[in-house]
């Protein structure tokens, strides 16, 4: 840590992560880590490939259980409470991941419906309109009767958003948001996600490696190497780190002491991260 | 070896744990889950019943056709060529209707849940339920496993059916065999009870294909070939299933 911690806003803390840890066979991939979100809050979580970003992610969300250390969503230990009491806590968050997970044999329409059927008791013409305004919000008006495979990635990608949003949650997961997708794609998802967090309050917590759309999102920053956290501030205070680890991401350079190569045994390793759901 | 060992042992304890995670969801769910369950019942009744039809009437047909082939050439010599009905009746309605229909659905229809399943794991698409606070086991295994349970038992009287009718037309042509004889002798040896025994097998052969094939995709890890090999496993270890019940209902029931 190189001591750079900026707390703004007076809102309660809707997500807190108290030492958390988690190893595959024998390796950690997560060494303690500590972070904490307020309501309404935008938190980008940077680092190298392999540092356990997507491992935290999922240990966020619930899809990979921590081997110490407690996830704290809403002031409540998400990974003690049993299933219908995390159904409950879920609720209140929203996940877009790398790829979209939209699902195949519903339609865009159909997959933004699908939490607002299950988890309220509006008519089915609400809850058209519903769809309707969310996927206006993200631009696919048009697309409400298309199949995810009749699709671009970058209007899978909006219409994931617009299914994590159906609930109008407190809080937004977001994995690698502008992974694979064209610049103005990238620009237009990063401004969805801002535009969400200042209209609605939502706290946004961004797991990406792409600096451009990093510094565009957020307002607070961790970058995590090794399975820790090595750095945390508001994006100038990170653009101005002296701390190599930090300078080298920031800048993409190769000399540095994050290494360029990756043995297979750690490309094997970061294959088996986020499989023991 | 011993680690192969005790890693089966931890596999079926995870398929049973899945198995009776499907049933508890299945009755334990309130009206409400029922509103959503239906439409998706009906759609992979439609999905996995309907759309098998033509096959399974097609492999009845020739099957039942064979057994006439076959039997009704030794028969022939002893001048009892007629009994031939008897013979395909309750063999068909008793194990080979149950078991051939099974075992087409479980390398259509089960190959069919593992590789759709598989790829939503690997997409993700289980995790994004879950993440929305929808059980994965009732939004995707339990129309499955409701649908299959009502169409096996349904395919497997048309399968019956079809290898008895395919059977009459090969005796009429290969052996003069009229159709009311073959009728009259049939009518006589298949007592209801086959029939019910065929019927009430086929709904647990319908179950447990559901659950193998649901069960794999399910528990699969890695990627896009991981859902190949899953597919034959799941496929492999439905028919093996199937041969096994089989064996224990006849067993059990006579």
């Amino acid at each position: 840590m190189n001591g750079m911690k900026e707390r703004s806003g007076p809102e309660e803390p809707v997500l807190e992560v108290r030492g958390l840890r988690k190893s595959f066979q024998g390796k950690e991939v997560l060494a303690g880590i500590d972070l904490e979100v307020r309501g309404g809050e935008r938190l980008v979580i940077m680092g190298p490939s392999g540092c356990g970003k997507t491992t935290l992610l999922s240990c966020l969300i619930g899809a990979l259980k921590p081997d110490a250390g407690k996830v704290m969503l809403f002031g409540e230990d998400f990974h003690a409470l049993d299933r219908k009491e995390r159904d409950r806590l879920r609720l209140k968050f929203g996940v877009m991941f790398q790829g979209g997970a939209l699902f195949s044999s519903l339609t865009v329409g159909e997959n933004v419906a699908l939490p607002l059927e299950r988890h309220s008791d509006l008519p089915k013409e609400t809850i058209d309109i519903l769809v309707k305004l969310k996927l206006n919000q993200v631009g696919l008006g048009k697309a409400v009767d298309l199949l995810p495979a009749e699709i671009s990635g970058g209007m899978i990608k909006r219409a994931a958003l617009a299914r994590a949003m159906a609930l109008d949650p407190r809080i937004l997961f977001c994995d690698e948001p502008s992974a694979g997708l064209d610049p103005v794609t990238v620009t237009g998802i990063d401004r969805l996600l801002v535009d969400q967090a200042r209209t609605h309050g939502t706290a946004l917590v961004v797991v990406t490696h792409e600096m451009t759309s990093a510094f565009r999102i957020a307002d607070r920053m961790i970058m995590l190497y090794d399975g820790r956290v090595v750095a945390e501030g508001a994006p100038d205070s990170i653009r101005r780190s002296r701390d190599p680890i930090v300078a080298q991401f920031i800048e993409g350079r190769i000399e540095g002491p994050i290494g360029f190569s990756e043995t297979a045994e750690d490309f094997a390793e970061s294959l088996l991260e986020g499989t023991d759901r | 070896m011993k680690d192969s060992f005790f890693a089966l042992l931890e596999d079926w304890g995870a398929s049973l744990r899945f198995f009776l995670r499907t049933l508890s969801t299945l009755f334990l769910g309130g009206g409400r889950a029922w509103r959503f369950r239906i439409p998706l019942v009906l759609d992979q009744i439609r999905r996995t019943g309907v759309m098998s039809v033509p096959i399974v009437l097609l492999v009845a047909g020739l099957t039942g056709m064979i057994l006439v082939l076959q039997t009704a050439y030794q028969l022939a010599r002893f001048g009892q060529v007629e009994l031939v009905a008897s013979l395909v009746g309750v063999s068909v309605t008793r194990e080979l209707g149950p078991l051939m229909t099974a075992i087409i659905v479980a390398g259509r229809v089960g190959a069919a849940f593992t590789a759709e399943l598989g790829t939503m794991n690997v997409n993700r698409e289980i995790l994004a339920a879950e993440t929305m606070a929808v059980d994965p086991v009732d939004f995707l295994v339990v129309p499955r496993f409701l649908a299959l349970g009502i169409t096996l038992p349904c395919l497997t009287t048309l399968a019956n059916i079809a290898a008895i009718l395919f059977a009459m037309i090969a005796g009429y042509g290969m052996y003069d065999i009229p159709y009311d004889t073959f009728l009259r002798v049939a009518r006589q040896w298949i007592q209801t009870k086959d029939i019910l025994h065929g019927i009430v097998k086929s709904f647990f052969f319908g179950l447990l294909i559901t659950h193998v094939s649901c069960y794999t995709a399910f528990s699969l890890k890695g990627g896009a070939s991981s859902v190949g090999i899953a597919t034959m496993k799941a496929v492999v270890a439905g028919i093996v299933g199937i041969l096994a019940t089989d064996v224990i209902f006849t067993a059990v029931l006579g």
